[in-house]
């Protein structure tokens, strides 16, 4: 050898040559056999080195990057934001924060390093690098999310960070459900949703996330919130707090910020109500259900009053339509409810309550209605994929899942009581296509995640809960 | 990268009144004037022609856009529609000053990139 450099890149080659663990679900395995073909390698350079008498200071360079690559992707080459070093470098140094084959770990810090909007080609390169792999656990999953934050394609990036958060710590590493909890939690900043940063959070300590939803707790003025001395030291303790420092400010000042009150106009009657709905809209992350109802419910009331009434009577003289004012009015709040439907598609903050009325009562409606149909669609399809034994690429699969997943969350998010009539609708054909996945494609942590989200769509007393509670037992147990 | 909401507000703001910029008590004569008159610039090239104002903020057009307009706004049955929807007040009394709290609320919490470590 000829120097140490030398040797740490031989011993870097060897590794993104040859591929180590297995696809499937072996973090445990992966782990015990990186540590200890490293160990090999580390006490065998060791040797070499006491024997060439090489310059200690570049032979402990490279051993520290050897043993500890995680920290160098994580500080030096994600910030740099080197798709294909992050790649190769994960390849050739066999990080273990990630219990996914090599190729699909590192086809995840590939993925995080790329900005959005990044080359199609490159974007591209790394899908089917993905796709190519027999199984995706969270870290693919995951990359599947920043891949989909590259081309601009926000909604299925969420759908894959949520995926990811929900899955089974066998299947996902704690750093990488980290990186898609702090997305998720970084999402629900940005529109001001502190309750789910809140949720999201709580239970993550130390990490910046469980910051983030103390602060929340004091925003919202929760009563668990934390003292002022406490966000302090929480504040100390989580990383990048030069960045969160304006938030740590914000939380110390305080007050309730989840509820801003419904903007209001100068001008009456229904322009001025209209003109509540056209800012409320401007400004979609800041809707709260509570604030739309009362701006809908203005509106409402305009279009069913007299003065309003009278008017379209007159114009309608006027023009010489040969429409009635009733069906007028009846087009008026149709299209009201069209305005309305793709707001709470969109908003995660919206949710459907029982006292709805009106205008937004049949927009809640109709947007559950949208979502149950394409439910419907995918859940025929899973049914049709499962009697053929039909199935695409894990990648694919994944994607399938993740957005059938978010439809059912929407689902229930726009009505609540609609668990039970989910489930049953979902029931059969997802449990059938997890079944065939898990015994058939060995996918487990796909099958996993399928069961899981059935149980909790479950009634707890029901047969199909204790199935499904065996189906999870099975698809964790060692292959 | 966040993740942009849809634009609500894209078909409201399309309006055959807003698209023409003609009143929503404009004759009959002045609407076929307004549409015509944008027309004849738009096949001239005038950049002008292709981005207006509108009390929701600004628009693109084109002249496909234009006639939907001028179609949309021949038949009193839709035009009386379109009426009420082009009748909208956005002066706010309140709501400014809690909407640049809620933007500075974003902005303390927004997260650049890198990626947050754990």
């Amino acid at each position: 050898m000829a120097s140490p450099l030398a040797f740490w890149l031989m011993i870097m080659l060897i590794h993104a040559m040859s591929g180590l663990a297995p696809e499937g679900d072996v973090r445990a395995r992966r782990a015990v056999r990186v540590v200890v073909v490293k160990a090999i390698f580390v006490t065998s350079g060791s040797l070499v080195q006491a024997r060439a008498g090489w310059g200690s200071p570049g032979f402990v360079l490279g051993l520290i990057i050897y043993l500890f690559p995680g920290f160098f992707l994580e500080r030096v080459i994600l910030p740099l934001r080197w798709p294909r070093v992050a790649y190769w470098f994960s390849r050739a140094t066999w990080p273990l924060s990630f219990s996914d084959s090599d190729q699909v770990g590192s086809c995840y810090y590939a993925a995080r390093a790329l900005g959005s909007g990044e080359n199609p080609r490159l974007v591209e390169k790394f899908e089917k690098a993905l796709a190519k792999g027999e199984r995706l656990h969270g870290a693919g999953v995951v990359a599947l999310g920043f891949l989909a934050v590259a081309r601009r394609e926000p909604e299925q990036a969420l759908q894959f960070f949520t995926v990811a958060q929900h899955l089974h710590e066998r299947f996902i590493s704690r750093s990488v459900r980290a990186v898609a909890r702090d997305y998720l939690v970084k999402e629900a900043m940005r529109t001001a949703d502190y309750r789910t940063a809140l949720e999201l959070g709580i239970d993550q300590q130390l990490r910046w996330s469980y910051f983030v939803a103390r602060a929340c707790q004091r925003l919202l003025d929760d009563p668990a919130a934390p003292s002022n001395l406490a966000l302090w030291f929480w504040w100390l303790l989580a990383p990048r707090r030069l960045r969160s420092y304006s938030l740590l400010q914000k939380a110390i000042q305080g007050g309730a910020r989840e509820n801003p009150p419904a903007p209001r106009t100068a001008r009456e009657g229904l322009p001025g109500a209209l003109g509540a709905l056209a800012s409320l809209l401007r400004r979609p992350k800041y809707v709260d259900t509570d604030g739309l109802k009362s701006v809908v419910a203005e509106v409402d009331r305009e279009l069913g009053s007299t003065r309003t009434l009278a008017s379209l009577e007159q114009r309608i003289l006027d023009l010489g339509a040969t429409a009635g004012a009733d069906a007028v009015l009846r087009r008026l709040r149709d299209e009201l409810v069209d305005c309305l439907v793709p707001l709470i598609e969109q908003s995660t903050r919206l949710r459907g309550t029982d006292d709805l009325e009106g205008t937004l009562a049949e927009a809640f409606l109709r947007a559950k209605g949208a979502a149950l149909r394409e439910l419907s669609t995918l859940r025929a399809d899973y049914g049709r994929r499962a009697d053929s034994e039909d199935t695409f690429d894990p990648a694919t699969e994944w994607a399938l899942w993740a957005k059938f997943r978010a439809l059912g969350e929407r689902v229930l998010r726009v009505d609540p009581s609609a668990e039970a009539a989910l489930f049953a609708e979902a029931f059969n054909p997802v449990l059938n296509f997890a079944v065939f996945q898990h015994n058939s494609r060995k996918q487990r942590a796909l099958a996993h995640s399928m069961y899981d989200w059935l149980h909790q769509l479950a009634d707890s007393k029901a047969p199909d809960s204790d199935l499904l509670s065996k189906n999870m037992r099975a698809a964790l147990s060692r292959p | 990268m966040c993740l942009k909401h849809q634009d609500l507000l894209t078909r409201w703001r399309h309006n055959p009144f807003f698209v023409l910029e003609v009143a929503t008590g404009s004759t009959r004569v002045e609407i076929e004037r307004a549409a015509q008159k944008l027309l004849a610039l738009m096949a001239v090239g005038s950049p002008k022609a292709n981005r207006c104002e509108t009390p929701l903020g600004p628009i693109e057009r084109d002249a496909d856009q234009v006639r939907a307009a001028l179609a949309a706004l021949r038949d009193p049955n839709t035009r009386v529609v379109h009426e009420f929807w082009a009748n909208v007040s956005l002066e706010e009394a309140t709501g400014t000053s809690t909407e640049q709290g809620w933007e500075e609320g974003e902005r303390v919490a927004k997260v650049r990139e890198p990626w947050p470590r754990r």
